[in-house]
């Protein structure tokens, strides 16, 4: 059985890489790209948090158990499930402030 | 002085509540929003009333996606506030500046109450707070809800009227903003200012279904064009610009240092470490319910008992110590005896009244402990982490992390348990949330799980605590699998969630909260467990021919219960209970087990009044069985809730089928679980025949009656019909109060009172 959200072959991206949030690991930061969500109540719920285009964001917690992800955008921090993450598409930054 | 309608409308952990309470000097009252059992809360601001301020939910913006967030709405948009406190929090400007462009929309004047000033400095950002204004045209405060700076300045320039009009801000780019006042100006033919329009002609634009009866063919084309443009959808371009505009006003007024690692960072390697995370969760919890149920539950419960049932020595832990009192029951008892009063008199004050309010303030001391301990988890921010930590287990069963929060809550009181269930999103999930939370112990059930557990692992009671919160877990995972494997075309669900960082909770605040728990706890203490009490006393006291068969000799003995009505009830109904209480016959628990669904602390009291006092030698099996008193938790605990609770279910989940499967499986669990325990007792205590008796005999006496007793019985009568009737009718016929167990009352007076005197200023009558 596979379970989508559970991400067994999880790429390993680095900066300048293009992927999808639900990839990036620990530490790592990202620009958003593009949105592509079926799902309209998540879409504008994310927007409302701040998830637009252009954002940076940097993976900052990881619950125990691997999932949901603690991310940080805009000087604050949310928590999202991996699953959420899928459909957001970013490009990996550097370590802090480089492009 | 015409009283003005303020708004306080902010993020979720933006310091609402301490604002609210900074602001009204905590005179709050307590309501409900119409049509629903969402709390509202309203207080004059301190130094008058001409001031009435609303909290609102707290919201990220005024696109709703739960059934709060859609109350802050209505209330911003149809309530015509005279003014709106947004209160931001300066330590995530852009996401709290999100919602201020919105409100900044509506055609109502916003201030905007800059929170958390105190702590800015050791997050290593400065804000120009006139720039800041500047840029937003709005009035711009800096305060500390938490330290109360500023909650003066606010406060006077409100009532001075000292604050910048709403000049509605133009932050899209040229285009947007340009389609924007074209839908606006059609909308003008349509709409009075009062509706917002500016507001609405965003919505227009953004396709928002609540405002889809208002837009036009052309409208779309034009709308279609200009997503064209930008590639991106409608939504999409409103909310990129709202936050291009904050990002830019934060770039203007707002520096930020690099700071060396949070305290916040620092604490969560630990909480949520990877190993320690759960291990942690477990032991705090357990530190919680040994602390509560443990230390000061054993320390005081006895003595408390001592205070009003008299004893010669209590027992704390495992140790025993001589403590000789007489008991205000006993002691009240004996006066009424030696000045002529007749026995079932004397019987009436110390067991149908001061041993009914004994079991229950005996509890007290450590739900006030436990009350503490939940709201220092909540406000230190670790309940979100909990929440975070707990959904990939709970997702699995088909709820989320945030069904957390109703358990914990529920732990103190299901009504309130289940109502924050709200911050649960999917329906599903919710619905699923609502039917479980009565399965955790909540404060009520916490008296029977206390007086029994040291029964059954006697000077470790609190383990046996413990274990029935780990099987209330156990079985909630379960009904949740089940549920879900029930469940067709599961939707996906999702997990937003804030991560706060630790706050060190105001202790006024805290306690505060802890405060208003136990008077509405001691309430309901002092009103049904009253009644009920009475009832009890009266029912187990005479039999059919209304003979008085209760004890005949003052220190309570010679009584003849076993044919009491009540005994003869209780026969009727007890055969169902005889496997699950391991072959022991007893219409005592039987009958305080059905008394349950009244309150559950009438449990308790019941067995007491039934027994005289003495619950452990009225009901011997609990000692001698012990899983038979296991048994008697568990039918007690996964039974159905209080009526309050089930008023609460019925109401939060919508539809009578929903509420007729949830309660259905409660009664299920209670009954399976109860038996099967029970059976396990027959096996290790050995079978016991069941002995039954026939019904009562009527072998009592005619009560004598003289002055005194008329008197004692008068008296007692009259708080009878009063309590019934300010706390059980009056609430009743009164429409729109008093729906759940923590509101009505003063509050709700205050409110009506103040709608009462807005009727009569508009009928011109109002004289001062």
């Amino acid at each position: 059985m596979s379970i989508p959200d559970e991400h067994p072959h999880r790429l390993s991206l680095k900066p300048g890489d293009y992927g999808h949030l639900s990839d990036l690991k620990r530490g790592q930061r990202a620009i958003v790209i593009d949105f592509h969500n079926n799902n309209a109540a998540l879409r504008r719920h994310l927007l409302d948090m701040g998830i637009t285009k252009g954002v940076v964001v940097e993976v900052k917690k990881i619950a125990p158990l691997g999932d949901p992800v603690d991310i940080k955008l805009r000087g604050y921090e949310l928590a999202l499930r991996r699953q959420d993450m899928t459909g957001i598409d970013i490009r990996v930054l550097g370590e802090k402030y480089g492009h | 002085m015409d009283t003005k309608i303020i708004g306080l409308v902010g993020n979720q952990n933006a310091g609402k509540t301490t604002l609210f309470n900074a602001l009204t000097g905590m005179n709050a009252s307590v309501g409900n929003w119409p049509g629903v059992t969402i709390e509202r809360k309203e207080g004059f601001v301190k130094g008058g009333n001409d001031l009435l301020l609303v909290d609102t939910p707290g919201v990220y913006s005024l696109s709703p996606y739960t059934d709060e967030e859609k109350v802050t709405r209505k209330f911003c948009l149809d309530s015509h506030p005279e003014l709106i406190i947004n209160i931001i929090d300066a330590t995530a400007l852009e996401r709290s500046l999100y919602l201020t462009t919105q409100l900044a929309e509506l055609n109502t004047d916003v201030i905007v109450a800059l929170n958390m000033a105190d702590i800015l400095e050791a997050n290593g950002i400065t804000i120009d707070v006139a720039e800041l204004s500047a840029r937003l045209g709005l009035t711009v405060i800096r305060i500390s809800a938490k330290t109360g700076k500023g909650i003066n300045e606010l406060i006077s320039t409100i009532r001075e009227n000292k604050y910048l009009r709403n000049s509605h801000l133009k932050i899209y780019a040229e285009d947007v903003q340009k389609e924007i006042d074209h839908i606006e100006g059609d909308l003008n033919h349509e709409l009075e200012e009062a509706h917002n329009p500016k507001f609405a002609a965003v919505k227009v634009f953004e396709r928002d279904p609540y405002f889809h009866a208002l837009t036009n063919s052309s409208t779309e084309d034009e709308v279609r064009s200009i997503e064209a443009n930008y590639n991106m959808d409608a939504e999409q371009i409103i909310a990129d610009q709202r936050y291009d505009f904050v990002t830019a006003v934060k770039g203007d007024c707002c520096t930020e240092k690099e700071m060396p690692e949070s305290m916040t960072d620092k604490l969560d390697k630990i909480f949520l470490n990877k190993w320690a995370a759960i291990p942690l969760f477990i032991l705090i919890m357990a530190f919680v319910y040994f602390l509560s149920v443990g230390v000061v539950g054993s320390l005081t419960s006895d003595f408390i008992d001592a205070l009003f049932n008299g004893s010669s020595s209590i027992s704390i832990l495992q140790w025993e110590i001589p403590f000789a009192c007489e008991g205000l029951g006993p002691w009240l008892a004996e006066v009424i005896a030696s000045s002529g009063g007749s026995i079932w008199a004397a019987d009436l004050l110390q067991n149908g009244v001061i041993a009914g309010f004994a079991a229950v303030i005996n509890f007290l001391p450590q739900l006030i402990v436990l009350f503490y301990c939940m709201a220092f988890l909540e406000a230190s921010g670790y309940m979100n982490r909990i929440a975070f930590f707990l959904d990939k287990i709970f997702k699995k069963f088909g709820l989320s992390g945030k069904s957390i929060i109703p358990f914990i809550v529920g732990s103190g009181c299901s009504v309130p348990g289940v109502m924050s269930a709200r911050t649960v999103e999917n329906e599903k999930e919710r619905n699923l949330t609502i039917a479980l939370t009565p399965f955790i112990p909540c404060s009520a059930k916490l008296p029977i799980i206390a007086l029994l557990s040291s029964v059954i692992f006697p000077g470790f009671g609190w383990v046996v605590s413990l274990s029935v919160y780990f099987l209330a877990i156990v079985i909630i995972l379960i009904t949740a699998l089940i549920a879900k494997h029930l469940r067709k075309n599961a939707e996906e669900t999702s997990f937003i969630s804030e991560l706060p960082s630790y706050k060190w909770p105001n202790q006024r605040y805290a306690w505060h909260e802890v405060f208003d728990k136990s008077i509405s706890f001691l309430k309901r203490a002092g009103t049904i467990i009253f009644l009920c009490s009475f009832a009890v006393w009266v029912l187990t006291r005479f039999n059919w021919a209304w003979q008085y068969v209760g004890p005949t000799v003052v220190d309570g003995s010679g009584s003849d219960i076993g044919s009491s009505m009540l005994a003869g009830i209780g026969k009727v109904i007890a055969f169902v209970f005889i496997p699950a209480w391991g072959g022991n016959y007893s219409w005592g628990a039987t009958v305080s087990a059905l008394q349950g669904l009244i309150a559950k602390e009438q449990v308790v009291s019941s067995l007491s009044v039934i027994s005289g006092g003495e619950i452990l030698k009225g009901f011997p099996f609990f000692t001698t069985n012990p899983l038979a008193a296991y048994s008697f938790i568990c039918f007690n605990l996964f039974s159905l809730p209080c009526f309050g609770a089930l008023a609460a279910m019925k109401k939060e989940l919508g539809s009578r089928k929903a509420f007729l499967e949830a309660v259905g499986v409660e009664f299920l669990w209670s009954f399976t679980l109860s038996t099967l325990i029970g059976l396990l007792g027959w096996g290790e205590a050995g079978w016991q025949a069941p002995v039954i008796e026939g019904f009562g005999t009527m072998s009592g006496a005619y009560a004598p009656a003289n002055a005194i007793d008329g008197v004692i019985l008068a008296v007692v009568l009259l708080a009878v019909l009063l309590v019934f009737y300010f706390f059980v009718l009056r609430p009743r016929i009164m429409p729109g109060k008093a729906s759940c167990r923590d509101e009505g009352g003063k509050g709700a007076r205050l409110i009506e009172e103040y709608h009462r005197q807005k009727e009569k200023e508009s009928n011109g009558k109002y004289k001062k």
